[in-house]
């Protein structure tokens, strides 16, 4: 008499496993994007600070973290072209700030959100991106935000009412919320005409196809 | 365990907008402009897909050397960043999930590659529940 096999024959092959696993690895990762792309903001939707012409070509959304060395290349870097190609261009600005590893950046930003307050945003963000290097190590840079604050003729008294109104973080970790929302998770990230670039040394490639002659 | 880390790290790449992940990969710079973007759309599936099969103990012997394979990769990656002194605060491994310094990585990573070195070699001991073992005629 023949021994018998009392292991039982596998229901399904080993290649039909194979299949099976992939589809679920390859249906997993899709439905997770629909469902996350169902959750996301319209970029077009969320209110922001601008500059440029708003029937340009060329609208960037640009999502920064003021004390990110790469988004003050990249903000400077705008300004540039924003004085080279008024009409090209139409920037929108909004917050990211990544506390976890950027210790002065809120409060950075706070001045920042303050000085838009007082309609002086352009004059204050872009001395406090070329001083970045002075405030970004500083045990306590309060002192030289109030020293850009005083150069670019802020009213002192309301900035520091301003300074200690907690609406003021609500409206940063809302814009912060909505980039999270667009699956934003580093600084700088921009949208150009919708699309998502990520990095200052992108920008400048996607920049160069889009702009007559380049972007130098 | 292995084939979970692999699952998490890929299936966060994965589920979120590439252009994140690219610009980790750029951070590096140690590959060429559409070698990058290759690598950024391409990478997570990897890492998402071995992982699975590790998990799931199938094809075994093979998906635990394209998972060591991977981590050696990275591993000399994070490296040359480190030796070269390039300003990367995090590895971006997870994404946006967990922030993890690239001195704790480096550690991590030295790890899982002799574990799975063991693995490999005590392939036998592996297989026991896994879906290889339960195919196996």
């Amino acid at each position: 008499m023949g021994h018998k096999d009392k292991r039982p024959s596998p229901k399904i092959t080993k290649l039909q496993a194979t299949i099976l696993i992939l589809a679920l690895c390859v249906g997993s990762v899709y439905a997770t994007r629909l469902a996350l792309k169902k959750m996301r903001v319209d970029a077009g939707v969320v209110a922001s600070r601008t500059k440029g012409n708003p029937k340009a070509r060329i609208k960037i959304t640009e999502y920064l973290d003021f004390q990110c060395p790469a988004c003050a290349k990249g903000a400077l870097l705008i300004r540039d072209a924003l004085h080279k190609y008024p009409s090209e261009l139409y920037l929108e600005v909004k917050y990211f700030p990544i506390a976890s590893i950027h210790e002065n950046t809120m409060q950075a930003t706070s001045y920042v959100e303050c000085a838009a307050r007082q309609n002086k945003f352009w004059d204050y963000q872009y001395p406090l991106l070329e001083r970045q290097k002075d405030w970004a190590k500083a045990l306590k840079p309060k002192f030289i935000f109030q020293d850009i604050a005083r150069q670019v003729g802020l009213d002192m008294p309301r900035l520091d009412v301003c300074l200690a109104d907690e609406n003021v973080t609500a409206a940063i970790n809302r814009d912060r919320a909505d980039g999270k929302s667009l699956g934003i998770e580093s600084t700088p990230t921009y949208f150009l005409n919708g699309k998502m670039v990520v990095g200052h040394k992108t920008l400048i490639a996607e920049l160069e196809k889009m702009l007559p002659g380049g972007q130098h | 365990m292995i084939g979970g880390i692999f699952i998490v790290s890929g299936f966060e790449k994965l589920v979120h907008p590439y252009e994140n992940f690219l610009y980790v990969i750029q951070s590096y710079d140690v590959l060429d402009k559409n070698i990058d973007e290759l690598t950024a759309a391409f990478f997570p599936w990897i890492e998402f897909i071995a992982g699975s099969f590790v998990l799931f103990g199938l094809w075994l012997s093979v998906s635990l050397r394209v998972v060591w394979c991977l981590t050696v990769i990275f591993l000399i990656v994070v490296s040359q960043a480190v030796f070269r002194n390039l300003p990367i605060h995090e590895c971006g491994c997870f994404g946006e999930l967990l922030s993890i310094p690239i001195p704790v990585i480096l550690i991590f990573d030295s790890s899982l590659i002799v574990i799975m070195t063991l693995l490999r070699r005590m392939i036998e001991c592996t297989r026991f529940f896994s879906l290889d073992r339960y195919f196996q005629k």
